[in-house]
């Protein structure tokens, strides 16, 4: 053991030197993974919200309360910009649309009896999804305001005083101006009232103020009516992703991984044709040993690739499901490229024959594998076609422990697969080498 | 300490050794005198365990397979080719080869500090090999080779492509192992390397080995007698006997005692312009046993 250490100790170190290489191994397959993750994140319908640009040209209290109630739709993301400058950016395709706030927005937002404040929209006509939208959350900020205004009676009741006297003072009203009156009456009476209430709540609430209730129009109650998927389905699959990174690391762990076997396998015929492995056969060293050394530095070598991948996805916030069953994942897929790595090896007498023949063999597992693009979106033959790529299965094995929420027992054919398959590639690429060798 | 008996390996149509024999005694440096392609390296390669023979024996330190464990752990080999990682630094290098050895703690540091001393690459431990030179490679290929302490060691052509100032220090290198009673083998195509090294030297051609004796024995069997080429001053007296006719002025002959015959003719007043005595070496000694010059 203490011999077979040294010789992956040793390979390890040369790894560690080879910058290119390295590269391949580990930073390939970080920039693949997130580049894929950004990529696929920017479908997810979920986080959607409309750029908008805000010109608020009143300033006041109110026009910040209601673009704060636009905001908090969480539908919307807001700028504010001068009016010719948003203007200038929805006409450019930046934003899908402004909201204008004019001077004097305030002094009526919020009041049902008054005339409603006046508010600009200026939207891209080619975006008239977004402008329904749009129009509808001004709306419900809207509403939010009139909640807003009853929250503060004392404001309220010089307003109601002020257009009781309107009323009194109009002679065009006819039969409306008495009713008018009442209601103005009723409406102070209540504020009056309300704002009694309130100062004794806030007295016993040791200065605390009690909150009107939000105004609200209809209780709306949420029902469940996903629709139904077939189990087993591309869609329902889906259903369990739980980050943009769920797809996109899997797959660049692999390329990590085929990175390491590639690479490795180059090692064994460079020790050939520099001479060392010329020095490793008279040394007090068995075959079987230098095998087992390159072997464990390859296994080493694809345990920390994925574990740096997972690590990176866990802090860009992937979640897998079940770590002990990411681990068993690991290994298997580690064993497995072992014996992928002798064998390939064994392709060629130099080190542009194994390293063409390799990658050669490695584009074609990924193509096939779900590798180059995802597994569930590849067409029905070529599925079929992937069954014989251990990239496949170690994507599925991947994908199993991080978020498709396989049991053990699920996870036994594809670790079953990439173990035989290892242990398969392992014996006849170390009888090829035994052969080659001699 | 070395047996080898009718070894014989042939690569498809060629026959690269073909029923080599001979004995190499313990503390002795003995080479394998020849020609690219002679089956020097493949003799050396069957010897190691490298290469497995079609037919024949050989016998190491008492272990008659030399793929043997102890066999292994008794001999050190500096491959022709440079055998080293050059990603790896000398001390690495040579640390990496030590551990494979078992060499372990103090020991293991003390060997390796030994072997880069020896390589004299003491200043360079913690360079990489890349950076190194020709001569300097051949020079930690060597130290390589000695850092187990073996009791034998295989060169296989260890000056190939080295500058004269790594050449003297790997003769150097090899007096003292000779001076330690290592035994060394030895295999050259440069004649005079084998004659300043070697106690004895196996001349080799086309996988066999045509004959085995010290240089001198070799030399006295097959070299002849010396040389003398001269070119005169003027032309001598027709009193004076000379040992061969004149062509014009050059004179060309040959004597088992050629100093003394210049001697006799320059008290006879033969006044020479140039002078030139060539001795018989291995050089001559290849040429009639193959009747081709080992330079060919």
């Amino acid at each position: 053991m203490p011999t077979i250490l040294t010789m992956a100790a040793k390979d390890l170190r040369l790894m560690s030197r080879d910058l290119l290489g390295l590269f391949f191994i580990v930073g390939f397959p970080i920039v693949m993974g997130i580049f894929f993750g950004v990529v696929m994140g920017s479908f997810d319908t979920k986080s959607v919200s409309l750029g908008v640009a805000v010109v608020d040209e009143d300033d006041s209290k109110m026009s910040r309360k209601f673009v704060e109630a636009v905001e908090s739709t969480g539908n919307v993301r807001s700028e504010k910009l001068a009016r010719s400058v948003a203007m200038d950016r929805v006409r450019r395709g930046q934003l899908v649309g402004m909201i204008a706030i004019p001077k004097g927005f305030g002094d009526s937002a919020g009041m049902l009896w008054m005339d409603a404040p006046a508010i600009e929209v200026g939207i891209d006509p080619s975006r008239k999804a977004e402008a329904g939208m749009l129009e509808g959350m001004i709306m419900q900020a809207m509403g939010k305001l009139v909640a807003l205004r009853f929250q503060d009676p004392a404001s309220m009741r010089p307003m109601i005083q002020k257009a009781k006297d309107e009323v009194a003072a109009a002679n065009d009203l006819g039969m409306m101006g008495p009713m008018v009156a009442q209601m103005l009456d009723s409406l102070d009476t209540f504020l009056q009232t309300w704002e009694t209430v309130k100062a004794a709540d806030s007295e016993s609430a040791g200065g605390q103020s009690p909150a009107m209730p939000e105004l609200q129009l209809a209780r709306i109650e949420t029902l469940d009516v996903t629709r139904e998927v077939p189990k087993g389905s591309t869609e329902a699959v889906l259903r369990n992703l739980r980050s943009k990174w769920d797809i996109s690391f899997p797959q660049a762990m692999m390329w990590g991984v085929l990175g390491c076997a590639a690479g490795f396998a180059i090692t064994i015929v460079r020790e050939r044709k520099q001479g060392t492995f010329l020095r490793l056969q008279v040394a007090p060293v068995t075959r079987a040993q230098i095998v087992a050394g390159k072997a464990l530095a390859c296994f080493l070598t694809v345990i920390g690739v994925i574990t740096v991948m997972v690590v990176l996805g866990m802090w860009l916030g992937m979640r897998p499901r079940s770590p002990s069953l990411l681990v068993i994942a690991a290994v298997s897929i580690a064993f497995c490229f072992v014996g992928i790595m002798i064998l390939m090896s064994t392709i060629g007498k130099t080190e542009e024959a194994v390293s063409g023949g390799a990658w050669a063999a490695n584009m074609f597992m990924a193509m096939f594998g779900g590798g180059m693009m995802p597994l569930l979106f590849l067409p029905g033959f070529m599925k079929t076609l992937s069954n014989f790529s251990p990239v496949k299965w170690s994507i599925l094995a991947l994908e199993g422990s991080i978020w498709r929420g396989f049991t053990l027992a699920d996870m036994l054919l594809p670790c079953g697969i990439l173990l035989g398959t290892g242990a398969i590639c392992l014996a006849v690429g170390a009888r090829m080498l035994a052969r080659t060798a001699n | 300490m070395i047996e080898v008996r009718d070894l014989r390996k042939r690569f498809e149509a060629t026959t690269a050794v073909d029923g080599v024999s001979f004995d190499i005694r313990r503390g002795e440096t003995f080479g394998l005198l020849g020609p690219n392609g002679a089956g020097k390296s493949t003799t050396i390669g069957m010897l190691t365990g490298v290469i497995a023979p079609d037919s024949g024996k050989t016998r190491i330190n008492g272990t008659s397979s030399p793929t043997n464990a102890a066999a292994r752990m008794a001999i050190g080999v500096a491959p022709q080719t440079l055998s080293l990682y050059e990603e790896l630094t000398a001390a690495e290098n040579v640390r990496f080869f030590a551990r494979l050895y078992r060499l372990t703690g103090s020991e293991l540091a003390n060997r390796v500090d030994w072997a880069l001393a020896f390589a004299g690459l003491e200043d360079r431990r913690k360079a990489r090999v890349k950076t190194f030179s020709g001569g300097m490679k051949r020079r930690l290929n060597l130290a390589v080779a000695l850092v187990h302490d073996p009791a034998v060691v295989f060169l296989d052509e260890p000056t190939a492509g080295v500058d004269p100032q790594s050449r003297n220090h790997i003769f150097e290198a090899i007096d003292e192992l000779r001076s330690l009673g290592r035994t060394v083998v030895y295999t050259t195509h440069y004649i005079e390397e084998a004659q300043r090294l070697c106690d004895r030297v196996a001349i080799m051609d086309r996988g066999r080995i045509l004959d085995l004796d010290t240089v001198p024995a070799l030399v006295e069997r097959y070299g002849g007698r010396s040389v003398v080429k001269a070119e005169l001053a003027r032309p001598p007296g027709e009193t004076i006997e000379l040992p061969a006719e004149l062509d014009g002025l050059s004179l060309r002959f040959e004597s088992d005692r050629p100093l003394e015959e210049v001697g006799r003719l320059s008290s006879a007043g033969v006044v020479f312009q140039t002078l030139e005595v060539a001795r018989p070496d291995l050089e001559t000694v290849f040429l009639t046993l193959t009747g081709r010059s080992l330079r060919d």
